[in-house]
């Protein structure tokens, strides 16, 4: 397999990342991101990077069901919804969701830019391969930036520290793979907080239901 | 030599049990006190491993950890000032205040990163959790988007000297935008710019004592990990942007009408001048901004009409009159010491740094004249807390030589008060 492959792939989960919206928004982005960053993973560190890469994925969708789940049948408080927009915009040709496709547009030839031009660690002479994780925190930080919901951050939080990690490893091989873990461990924490506030506000509703 | 991961394991852990035995402490009302019985052993915890770090190679390290120790007892003394204190904001205090502390004490430049980023994002989360709204989301946003540039800079850095130049600016420029992100330094502002003047007193603390200490003390080390010329590329710009931001700031705080506008338009002031202490390079700078976050700590629950405000009108004018930097006020040494780094940087800085000075000073007295006619009201336990920290203010300005040497040690006091 090789670099331009990877790149196709981080190029399409790119344009997913930015897309996807909803109350499983965390979990869908971070899956796009984690087959975009798979290949890349693989290339760094063997295998034990693309599993790590593939558990952390696996373990957000886990936590973020699981935690809302107990949250939405346990948790006596109300709250508010993690989806709702919290700055009132008027209405304009590009919504939200267009926003940040224009603005992974943007991303693309700037990462392609810094993948070509400024190495990582001491791999200097292989170009292009940082592609995958640049173009993915891009995405997120554009996600972060264009944010209008809470789970707009954590899905944005999520892809950056997904794509950091794997920079990481890009940087320092198999003998990083203990950092490239704490930081895959902050993006399963990052989908388990996306589902404590869906099940916080979930619970909010199924009261007002029992009660009408 | 005392190993600091002692005090700081028994920081979070005592962060942790506070937290647990929160529900069950607020069921018997007993919760403000055992507040402030666990911030005197943090307190006291952290005193000690201070005094044992007299030993300790880097200066800048122990100074940094004596500003969040001194950030947090203040935070700790406004906390059960504010009528809706929960245990829980010792916990966020304690834990992100020991994810900084750690920051302080590695050597790994990606953990330096990753513990300031994540003490940061804590303080976020905690502000969106208690006051869900478009400010604090913009803060959760903005400080994310710190944390994030904060962890590339550090996969960017460079591992051979023969480095190539595009990736000395590229990863430069990057820690120029986690400094004018947390900073609120134009042309970004951060999420300062929209929210300072909305939050409450204590969360507003957090910012100021122990975010604006622990990162910019972080931030210190994680540059001066680089080479010389990413080293020289950040300090010279971070003190070009903070000369700037510190005129745009006086400008904006003598333009606003509500105290709370200007409070925060003269802390963002202070904040730029922190910024051109830092990037000035030089031990006046450093002096003249770890006084300044301690001048804003104490002075936070007199001004701005906040929550858990004293509205003692004696006090708050006296709080008003000091931020304006008369002689020999905190205020006044630290501003003065930013004077001087930025005097022996040359070219426009000192300018820039007087013409700030002024209008901070035209700014602060004209409030001052308006809180001289607010009426007098006041319970006395506030009156009392707001009397003790106005009394240090001062005895921090007459010998700030005595005090700033028992907080930032004795290497980073440069003649002052001599």
């Amino acid at each position: 397999m090789d670099q331009t492959l990877y790149s196709s792939i981080a190029f399409v989960a790119a344009f997913i990342v930015s897309a996807v919206d909803g109350r499983r928004a965390v979990s869908w982005s971070l899956l796009a991101a984690g087959i975009g960053l798979v290949g890349t993973a693989a290339s760094a560190a063997g295998l034990d990077g693309a599993l790590f890469l593939a558990g952390a994925v696996a373990a957000g969708a886990l936590f973020e069901r699981t935690s809302e789940w107990i949250v939405r049948s346990r948790w006596q408080s109300s709250a508010q919804d993690p989806l709702r927009e919290f700055r009132s915009v008027r209405e304009k040709l590009f919504g939200p969701r267009s926003q940040r496709v224009i603005a992974a547009a943007i991303a693309v030839p700037s990462a392609s830019w810094v993948s070509f031009n400024i190495p990582v660690g001491s791999v200097a002479s292989i170009q292009g391969v940082l592609f995958a994780p640049c173009v993915l925190w891009l995405c997120g930080v554009f996600r972060l930036v264009l944010a209008r919901t809470v789970e707009d951050v954590c899905a944005g939080a999520g892809v950056l520290f997904l794509a950091t990690a794997v920079g990481w490893l890009e940087r320092t091989g198999q003998s990083g793979i203990a950092e490239y873990a704490a930081l895959l461990v902050c993006t399963a924490g990052i989908a388990l907080l996306g589902g404590v506030l869906n099940g916080r506000y979930l619970h909010h509703v199924d009261e007002d239901v029992k009660h009408a | 030599m005392h190993d600091i991961r002692l005090d700081l394991g028994v920081w979070i852990l005592v962060g942790l049990v506070d937290s647990l035995l929160y529900t069950v402490l607020r069921r018997r009302r007993w919760s403000w006190s055992l507040g402030l019985v666990l911030h005197v052993v943090w307190t006291a915890c952290l005193w000690w491993g201070l005094f044992m770090l007299g030993t300790h190679p880097g200066a800048m390290v122990r100074a940094g950890a004596g500003t969040l120790l001194v950030a947090a007892a203040g935070a700790g003394f406004l906390m059960p000032l504010s009528s809706e204190t929960e245990l829980r904001d010792y916990a966020v205090l304690a834990w992100s205040t020991g994810a900084f502390l750690y920051a302080l004490y590695v050597t790994d430049p990606l953990a330096v990163a990753i513990m300031t980023g994540a003490g940061i994002a804590l303080i976020a989360g905690w502000w969106f959790y208690r006051t869900p709204g478009s400010e604090t989301l913009h803060a959760a946003r903005s400080l994310g988007i710190a944390a994030g540039l904060l962890l590339a800079a550090a996969i960017f850095l460079p591992v051979q000297a023969t480095a190539v130049p595009t990736k000395f600016a590229f990863v430069a420029w990057l820690y120029i935008a986690v400094i004018a992100i947390l900073s609120g330094c134009v042309p970004v502002q951060g999420w300062a710019v929209s929210s300072l003047h909305r939050l409450e007193g204590k969360q507003l603390l957090l910012w100021v004592g122990v975010i604006l200490p622990g990162a910019i003390v972080a931030l210190e080390r994680a540059i001066r990990m680089q080479p010389l010329s990413v080293q020289n590329i950040v300090l010279g710009t971070a003190l070009g942007l903070g000369c700037i931001s510190a005129v745009w700031e006086g400008l904006l705080a003598l333009r606003m009408s509500s105290p709370r506008e200007r409070h925060a338009r003269l802390m963002l002031m202070d904040v730029s001048l922190m910024v051109v202490g830092v990037g000035s390079g030089s031990p006046y700078g450093w002096t003249g901004a770890l006084l300044l976050v301690l001048v804003h700590v104490g002075t936070l629950p007199f001004v701005g009409d906040r929550e858990g405000s004293s509205t003692d009108r004696v006090v708050r004018t006296g709080a008003w009159t000091f931020l304006g930097g008369i002689p020999f006020t905190a205020v006044f040494w630290g501003r003065w010491m930013v004077l001087l780094a930025a005097w022996n940087a040359g070219s426009w800085y000192p300018w820039c740094v007087c013409a700030a000075m002024a209008l901070a000073a035209v700014a602060s007295f004209r409030q001052a004249r308006f809180a001289l006619q607010l009426p007098a009201q006041s319970a006395r336990f506030q009156s009392w807390c707001s009397l003790g920290a106005l009394a240090f203010q001062l005895a921090l300005g007459l010998a700030p030589a005595a005090l700033g040497s028992a907080v930032f040690g004795m290497t980073l006091l440069p003649g002052v008060g001599h």
